[in-house]
């Protein structure tokens, strides 16, 4: 792969890990210990958490109230046009999967309906626990309002997904 | 004493006027046969009431009709006629012939033999104007039963005018037949005072005269009073009017022009306003564009550096997320599900794993990127707000322009017409005015023509009164008027130079002259009688002249050369054996007639009295020619030769 001679943090493997941490860490199950998070489902809420303006949309979209967004996440480059390859790079999921694995912070289990469903170790809570910082904290703060949609389909979110990048 | 001044014929023609002036003294007419000189003297004849006159073919295609300017004992008076039609009413104008259009004319009947009309006869009018008194003769005065007949100014004028037939003719004054004579006899008698009834006719005539001067004076007053109350103003304010009125019609003539003249300005002002609302739109658009751009500009910025920030935060969550994640796994791990070996190294490569250093050097170029990302859009905003004052001045520029141009329309373009209107209807106003007044200034002229009439009048009341006192003290006798006339008859054939002036004398019986005791009738040599006939008219014209005539001293002769080798002798009443004893064709004798003739004109002027002689001939004297040029008022010739005019009708080529 070529390089950019700049950093691009989308691309840097510990940016999409901490992300993929907070996402377990806060959508992993439900308070009655339901678990919530396949490969797919994972992925669409790392893309959320990456795309600020794509999640306030989707839950307008679906009825829901949504944090207010910085204007250097609602008025941006990137916020014109989101990057849905990102969204559907295999490549990407199953190097945030195994780079958990290999620190010991996934733990999975099978569900007949959904497949694999993944969740953190001990280890990868405190991890996700020690995440701090002006970035992971607003990531915080949208994790909380996407905590809303727990109780919607996959498939509805990517319907509605792609539904709102369209319109970009 | 009656005065005559023939000014100038007019005819008054389609295609230009014919003129032919005249002067006090001799006027010569001259040129070849058959060119209309004749046709001048006729004209003037009949535009002085003659009954008939017999035009050439140029004439009546090319004239519509005829007019004299004269002077009647000093007033200037225009006789208008037409000339295809005698019994119309002859036209007077008591102006000349430039003014004839600013009086009323008065209108007589021609001849005796028509019903008379308000003004009367126009022979009558012209004895009146002259101050002669108008007579009924007898036509037999030896009889007590005899007729009586109207004495005219056509008898007058027969001592006037020598028409080419009578020059030198046996028939001179009738002479042959006895009832016409007896008329010119009358005439006679009347032109020097010898008729018995002349005192009491005279009285008579004073009787009428004073009748129509009362009836002038009442007329006049019935004309004032109109004039009173119909409110008219005096003759000299109505011409103050008439050329205030003018002056105000030219003054309102230059206002509409110069409107007109401004109408092209002010559409040119328009068209500026026009231009320049094209430009400001044009600048609008060019500006808008800008703006837009501005706007875009801005907007990119603006993301840029939020981007820059949202960049250095994410990059401080890698360093963070770094700091506790560790180093990345060994390339070897346990699959947590099928508890299978996991090789990580596929996976290196495919994403970033920057080192710790090079995130935070990255984090700080991005943090001074956004700085001058920050200035740049200072300046870009600025540059925008500028756009932002501009686009509202051009269109504050636009708007106005467009205002501008309405009230240009509404202001301009609609108070120009109503002015235009306005202007157009004050023309019309003042010329209808102008009219008015016209008119009226022409009834006061009326008034004034009245009043000239009357004024007139008194002056032949005086006149008649003053000829009755010279008849009663001293009335002539007959013998006394033809002596005189011989006398004067003597000193011309002396002047021509003719041989043997024996017994000179006027005949009696037929008013002749007598040469060496022969009657002019038995004279044999018809150049001889050319120059008596000649000779007894200007004596008779002398006579008029020094006012012991009722008579113009006026004559007209046409061709005084007749018989006298000038003209075509074979068709022509004369002996030649005795014109060659006369020596009638020697050519000192016809200068001498002329020589006469100008002398005679020259001592009336030097006695300051009107006199008037018009000669037609087919050729002058070389001396007359030569030095006495002057005197040739009108110069014709067949051919045109020496660009003569061909005759008085001088354009008539096509015709003939």
């Amino acid at each position: 792969m070529q390089y950019f001679p700049y950093t691009q943090p989308e691309r840097n493997i510990y940016f999409n890990v901490a992300l993929a941490l907070l996402v377990m860490r806060y959508l992993g199950m439900t308070k009655k210990g339901k678990l919530l998070l396949n490969g797919e489902r994972l992925m669409l809420m790392v893309f959320l958490l990456k795309n600020p303006l794509v999640s306030t949309d989707l839950l307008t979209e679906l009825g829901y109230e949504s944090e207010l967004l910085e204007q250097s996440e609602s008025f941006s480059v990137r916020s014109i046009a989101p990057n849905l390859d990102e969204l559907l790079d295999r490549r990407l999921s199953k190097t945030i999967l195994m780079f958990l694995a290999g620190k010991n912070m996934l733990s999975i289990s099978y569900r007949k309906s959904d497949g694999i469903m993944y969740m953190l170790t001990e280890i990868g809570c405190e991890v996700a626990d020690g995440l701090t910082g002006v970035f992971f904290k607003r990531a915080m703060s949208r994790l909380d309002a996407l905590s809303n949609l727990n109780s919607v389909p996959t498939r509805i979110l990517y319907q509605q997904v792609h539904k709102i990048i369209g319109k970009k | 004493m009656p005065s005559l001044l023939i000014r100038r014929l007019i005819l008054v023609g389609h295609r230009k006027n014919y003129v032919v002036p005249f002067y006090p003294g001799l006027n010569i007419i001259y040129g070849d046969s058959a060119t209309g000189k004749s046709s001048i003297l006729e004209c003037i004849n009949y535009l002085l009431g003659s009954s008939k006159f017999v035009f050439d073919i140029e004439i009546e295609t090319s004239v519509k009709y005829a007019a004299l300017d004269i002077e009647l004992n000093g007033r200037p008076h225009v006789f208008k006629r037409d000339i295809f039609d005698s019994n119309r009413n002859i036209e007077v104008y008591s102006t000349s012939f430039d003014k004839m259009e600013s009086v009323f004319p008065k209108l007589f009947v021609p001849s005796y033999k028509q019903p008379i009309s308000e003004s009367g006869y126009f022979i009558d009018f012209l004895l009146g104007a002259l101050g002669l008194p108008i007579l009924k003769v007898r036509t037999a005065p030896t009889r007590e039963d005899s007729s009586v007949a109207r004495l005219s100014f056509r008898d007058l004028f027969k001592f006037c005018y020598l028409k080419q037939d009578d020059v030198g003719s046996r028939n001179l004054l009738n002479v042959g037949v006895p009832v016409l004579h007896s008329k010119t006899k009358q005439t006679f008698r009347y032109i020097f005072n010898l008729l018995d009834e002349n005192v009491a006719l005279l009285e008579a005539q004073l009787a009428d005269l004073k009748t129509k001067h009362k009836r002038s004076e009442t007329k006049y007053e019935d004309v004032s009073d109109f004039l009173r109350q119909s409110d008219l103003r005096s003759a000299i304010s109505l011409d103050d009017e008439l050329s205030e009125l003018d002056s105000q019609v030219e003054m309102l003539e230059s206002q509409l022009k110069d409107l007109n003249n401004r109408l092209v300005a002010d559409s040119q002002a328009s068209q500026y306003l026009r231009d320049l609302l094209v430009d400001h739109r044009e600048a609008m658009a060019l500006n808008q564009s800008d703006q837009i751009n501005s706007e875009r500009q801005v907007e990119r910025f603006i993301r840029l550096r939020n981007d820059y920030s949202e960049d250095i935060d994410r990059i401080a969550s890698v360093v963070k997320a770094k700091a506790l994640l560790g180093e990345m796994p060994p390339d070897e791990s346990i699959c947590p599900i099928c508890d299978g070996p996991l090789k990580l190294s596929s996976l290196r490569g495919a994403f970033e794993i920057s080192s710790d250093e090079k995130l935070t050097l990255e984090s700080l170029a991005l943090g001074r990127r956004a700085k001058e990302l920050d200035q740049l859009l200072a300046e870009e905003r600025f540059r925008l707000q500028e756009i932002v004052v501009r686009q509202r001045s051009l269109s504050e520029e636009y708007q106005r322009a467009s205002r501008l141009l309405d009230e240009e329309v509404s202001t301009q373009i609609s108070p120009y017409l109503a002015e235009r209107d306005g202007i157009s209807a004050e023309l019309a106003t003042l010329r209808e005015r102008r009219n008015q007044v016209e008119n009226s200034a022409k009834i006061r002229r009326l008034q004034r023509a009245i009043f000239d009439e009357i004024e007139q009048l008194l002056e032949i009341i005086a006149a008649v009164n003053k000829k009755l006192d010279s008849m009663r003290e001293n009335a002539p006798s007959l013998q006394d008027i033809l002596g005189s006339l011989a006398d004067d008859l003597n000193s011309y054939l002396d002047v021509v130079n003719i041989r043997d002036r024996r017994g000179i004398a006027i005949n009696e019986k037929s008013l002749l002259p007598v040469l060496r005791n022969r009657d002019y009738r038995d004279v044999t040599s018809g150049g001889l009688r050319t120059i008596l006939s000649i000779g007894y008219y200007l004596s008779i014209l002398k006579a008029a002249s020094v006012g012991k005539a009722n008579l113009p001293a006026l004559l007209m002769i046409d061709t005084v050369g007749k018989y006298l080798g000038k003209t075509n002798a074979s068709i022509l009443d004369t002996d030649n054996a005795a014109d060659a004893a006369e020596g009638v064709t020697d050519p000192l004798k016809y200068q001498h007639m002329y020589e006469y003739m100008i002398d005679l004109m020259t001592s009336t002027e030097e006695a300051e009295r009107d006199a008037q002689i018009i000669v037609v001939d087919n050729d002058i004297p070389l001396f007359i020619r030569e030095k006495f040029a002057g005197y040739v008022v009108a110069q014709f010739s067949s051919t045109g030769e020496g660009g003569l005019p061909i005759g008085l009708i001088d354009d008539a080529r096509t015709v003939s």
